[in-house]
């Protein structure tokens, strides 16, 4: 039997310990709405981005594009993993280190060789140890998140993969569900891939203005920034919905434990006290004799 | 058969209205869009746009995007959009009126001073805001 004062002690601990996970929880809470509310207003306009760009893309001969053109086998594949600069958020960086690391393994070859773009400190943190090639490594985006970062990140990617130094680029984040779940997706960036736009295809040419080229060469580009920017924002509702999970969790295991904690010291407590009772009656009868 | 149309920017879907034409500024110029156009799909410069609804004229200002019209559907794909009718109260338009005027002011200032080539980028923006500040004048009615 633990003494009482140890198990007093630890409930303590397990209350401060649980003061925190409260605040974090709420901390989490308040940040999400915010977080939430950004990646919901912004999917409409990248859905529609999405539809012109498919329009556009549908009537022209894309193995001419740079962005669009597919280089088939991919030589060199870059991957861009989203992660969270901060821990406590249950499984959400476990499940893109865990995804990053498996899809470098079966896309990676002889004949492909696969590198990472690593966003976030805690995919850095586990990914260095792991056998993958780290190109880059960028973390603090996440603090002021607008859309000037991601568009930086987003034409670095594309000058690189215009160069020839990619043949494919894909991104590894957290999709934004809803606040208990999210999901890991792997998309492809580049080359993008136009949504199949030929059954609707109506009577009479599209008119392009000023220019099919001169379309063609802003839309894509602004694509991919924009498509960084959606899984930047997906990647943040993600992380606060986790760690707002993660935090609800620890604060009812809190709970819980404070109750076994009490119990065992109200234990401890009476049988001491029944202890002391024998000791005084067993004195009494000595006394007696 | 009217027309849908719908303006969306980065952080807010604006609007999704049925409408029977559309007028926007495109780069090569004003565009209008009745129903039954050709499919179009045109780059857009900051300015007014107009729209007529149930036979009233609605005016805002739009930012630089684009424009696609499809099967009678119009998407606005645009940075940013000035409502006028959104402001309720003289006092907030007069306050919309003075911070547009600001901004063309300093804009002008900014692009007439301009430096030469080095800062061609500096000068892109100047030209760039100057067109926001007029496209809100516009829809103010100025």
């Amino acid at each position: 039997m633990p003494n009482l004062k140890d198990i007093r002690r630890r409930i303590a601990s397990v209350r401060s310990t649980q003061k925190i996970t409260r605040a974090m929880k709420m901390v989490a809470g308040a940040r999400l709405r915010r977080a939430q509310q950004n990646i919901e207003q912004l999917r409409p306009y990248a859905r529609r981005t999405m539809e012109v760009l498919s329009a556009i893309a549908g009537r022209t001969d894309q193995t001419d594009h740079p962005l669009l053109a597919r280089r088939e086998p991919p030589g060199k594949v870059l991957l861009v993993v989203l992660t969270s600069d901060r821990g406590l958020c249950g499984g959400f960086n476990a499940n893109i280190n865990r995804t990053a690391e498996r899809e470098a393994r079966t896309r990676g070859s002889a004949d492909c060789e696969v590198v990472l773009d690593i966003i976030g400190r805690k995919g850095r943190d586990y990914l260095r140890r792991r056998p993958v090639k780290i190109r880059r490594e960028i973390t603090g985006v996440f603090e002021n998140l607008n859309y000037a970062k991601a568009a930086e990140i987003g034409r670095s990617i594309v000058r690189e993969y215009t160069n020839g130094r990619f043949d494919a680029v894909f991104l590894v984040y957290n999709e934004f569900k809803s606040v208990m779940t999210q999901k890991v997706v792997v998309e492809q960036l580049l080359p993008i891939k136009p949504e199949d736009t030929s059954d609707d295809r109506q009577a009479g040419e599209f008119i392009f203005e000023p220019s099919k080229q001169a379309l063609l060469d802003r839309l894509p580009q602004m694509y991919v920034e924009l498509e960084v920017y959606r899984a930047l924002l997906e990647s943040v509702a993600s992380e606060f919905g986790a760690r707002m999970t993660a935090m609800d969790n620890a604060t009812k295991n809190a709970d819980e434990m404070i109750d076994t904690l009490t119990l065992q010291a109200n234990r401890a407590r009476q049988a001491g006290i029944t202890k002391e009772l024998l000791e005084v009656m067993a004195g009494a009868a000595g006394l007696m004799k | 058969m009217p027309l849908t149309l719908e303006i969306v920017t980065p952080t807010r879907l604006v609007l999704r209205k049925t409408v029977e034409s559309f007028t926007g500024p495109g780069k090569l110029g004003e565009f209008g869009l009745l129903p039954a156009h050709r499919p179009l799909l045109a780059a857009m410069r900051s300015g007014l746009a107009r729209y007529l609804e149930e036979g009233k004229e609605h005016r805002l200002a739009i930012g630089p995007g684009f424009a696609q019209l499809d099967n009678d559907r119009v998407i606005i794909l645009t940075d940013e959009v000035f409502e006028p009718e959104k402001l309720t109260s003289p006092e907030e338009r007069d306050e919309a009126r003075h911070a547009a005027l600001d901004d063309r002011d300093k804009a002008d200032a900014a692009a007439r001073s301009w430096s030469g080539p080095t800062s061609a980028d500096e000068f892109e923006e100047s030209v760039l805001a100057l067109e926001w500040a007029r496209a809100r004048l516009a829809a103010l009615g100025e």
